[in-house]
């Protein structure tokens, strides 16, 4: 039985090349139709751009409350943690550590600074997650340089520093 | 027999098409941060792009159109060109991300930056779109997909509360960050009804001649394929409550953060198959996307199209993709972050859904196209409650953008 109506996808066999006074008639009418499509199509325009803005808006959003400064602090610096522990045993390549490792320190930073540009409560926080970052570049250095002993040490430091951004961020942690 | 292999192979596809990085950064952070709780949203989503698929399938079997050629033909051009351009936006945007899930899947297996891998990347998935059949590209990279099936053997391996993952699959309220779990919920369903899934499915099902005989194929494909692939993403949010929230990671805000989901489980073998499943699960979406923006257009626009015609007969239909993968390897190739990209092209995906999915209810009930096999009492329901799902989710996507988004 045929279908109800023809398929799309055809080949390109029989279609004729229209001549050139038809294409330039079709040039005209094109100019007219677009000014047609133009008009139907503003609001489209006009509604899309304003998503847009308010996207770009909501991307740029970036202020954060301490809480969560904090806690983004926290699972960078047990991602470190994790990620030396995979180097140490063989299970993570040296590269992948690396940027890892270089990523978090950045993430921390970048937390510390938000946290002290938003609040000055947060000094307690802010030196853990200082010492966090400072770790953190620490187990770099030491995966980069191959050395399991600066790895661990570092690691060690980032327990450390861990318990105290617990502890300095408990006060301010909302109550579930 | 022959039926019954190219049900196996399309099951395969299904998976193939249904896990890319959306689905798996989303499945990812909704893990580390709620545990089990966001189970739901994976399930909804699945039932919701079942019923979707075989509406889109069953539509190209009888009718012989795709579901975009159908929407321009019935509904006019002026009505086309809304759920054009927003699938357009969404299509390149969903497609940059892919190609930067592949970018970083380069850069955790050579240690080379993201940013240079995005060129090459959107090139080889050129020339496989290029030089490439549709058959081969369809079920090739699906096949190779199926290492993504390493996120279950690891849920598994690693001894569930199945009680608790039993109870994560019923809606419930958050107890902490609930602006953040409503946007995880949405992002889930942004990444699991892709619009491109079920448009790609019905011109697939044209590139491969389907017809009448081919219903009760499409419909085991649809139910079975999807649900294997929302498996796998229910895997990856069981991995990522077991290892990275047991950890204390309970911020996935970084894409280096993800290949630890598995090494816990298979030591360095779990980095080299956390890299294989991204790499290959972006690769098969970004040509999926790649081919389903020159299907939009070229449907859209009436030209020849047909991924399994040389070049030269359909120029204008290979320039599209040709364009949108150069186009979209550019964000990435400046350096935005593809998992931040993702996260944000899931949740625009979703508050675009009503434009997709409101022809469906239309042309599923159409007679001069679907004949006898138009939508019965439940398909309609499904319908009508994925539509109200997609006003709720335009309506609340861009706020929770604000206040839920990282």
């Amino acid at each position: 039985m045929s279908p109800l109506f023809p398929v799309r996808c055809r080949s390109a066999e029989g279609r004729n090349a229209p001549n050139s006074k038809s294409r330039h008639a079709d040039a005209i009418r094109g100019k007219g139709w677009a000014a047609e499509k133009w008009r139907t199509a503003r609001p489209l325009a006009e509604g899309v751009a304003l998503l847009l803005v308010l996207l770009g808006l909501a991307a740029c959003s970036s202020s954060q409350p301490i809480e969560k400064q904090s806690a983004l602090a926290a699972s960078a610096g047990q991602t470190a943690t994790m990620v030396v522990d995979a180097w140490a045993s063989g299970a993570a390549p040296t590269a992948y550590a690396s940027a890892t490792l270089q990523s978090m320190a950045e993430s921390l930073a970048a937390a510390g600074r938000q946290i002290q540009s938003d609040n000055s409560q947060g000094r307690a926080v802010v030196t853990a997650i200082g010492q966090l970052s400072a770790a953190t570049r620490q187990a770099q250095a030491g995966v980069e340089a191959g050395n399991p002993r600066q790895a661990s040490q570092a690691q060690h430091d980032l327990r450390m520093a861990a318990a105290d951004l617990e502890a300095a961020a408990k006060p301010i942690a909302p109550k579930s | 027999m022959k039926k019954l292999i190219e049900i196996s192979l399309g099951i395969v596809t299904s998976v193939g098409g249904f896990l890319e990085v959306g689905s798996m950064a989303t499945a990812a952070q909704a893990g580390a941060t709620f545990g089990f709780q966001l189970i739901w949203a994976i399930l909804l989503g699945t039932i919701c792009i079942i019923f979707l698929v075989e509406m889109a399938g069953r539509f190209a079997a009888v009718s012989h159109h795709t579901i975009i050629d159908a929407i321009r033909e019935r509904f006019g051009f002026n009505a086309f060109l809304w759920p054009l351009l927003a699938t357009l936006l969404v299509n390149f945007l969903v497609m940059s991300a892919e190609i930067g899930g592949v970018a970083i899947a380069a850069e955790f297996a050579t240690g080379i930056g993201f940013q240079w891998w995005a060129l090459p990347v959107a090139f080889l998935t050129w020339l496989l779109l290029w030089k490439g059949t549709f058959g081969f590209i369809e079920k090739g990279v699906a096949i190779l997909g199926l290492v993504t099936l390493c996120f279950v053997v690891a849920a598994v391996m690693l001894k569930p509360d199945w009680e608790a993952v039993a109870a994560g699959a019923i809606p419930s309220l958050p107890g902490h960050d609930a602006a953040n779990y409503w946007f995880m919920a949405v992002s889930i369903l942004g990444a699991s009804i892709s619009p491109y899934l079920f448009t790609f499915y019905s011109s697939g099902a044209i590139e491969d001649k389907w017809d009448k005989t081919y219903l009760g194929a499409n419909r085991a494909i649809a139910g079975l394929g999807m649900t294997f692939g929302g498996t796998i993403s229910v895997g990856v949010l069981i991995v990522a409550a077991l290892v990275l929230g047991a950890h204390g990671i309970n911020q996935v805000e970084d894409y280096h953060q993800l290949p630890l989901m598995l090494i816990p489980v298979f030591g360095f073998w779990g980095f080299v198959l956390f890299v294989a499943s991204l790499a290959i699960a972006c690769f098969g979406a970004a040509l999926e996307i790649g081919l389903q923006q020159a299907y939009l257009v070229a449907q859209g626009f009436g030209w020849t199209w047909g991924e399994d015609l040389k070049p030269r007969q359909d120029p204008a239909f290979c320039g599209v993709y040709t364009l949108s993968l150069l186009l979209a390897a550019i964000p990435i190739t400046l350096g935005l972050d593809p998992l931040k990209l993702t996260i944000f092209s899931m949740a625009l995906t979703a508050a675009s859904l009503p434009l997709t999915v409101v022809p469906f209810l239309f042309l599923l009930n159409d007679e001069r196209y679907v004949g006898e096999h138009r939508n019965g009492v439940i398909s309609n329901a499904a319908v009508i409650f994925i539509i109200a799902l997609g006003f709720v989710l335009a309506v609340v996507s861009i706020p929770l953008q604000i206040f839920g988004g990282s």
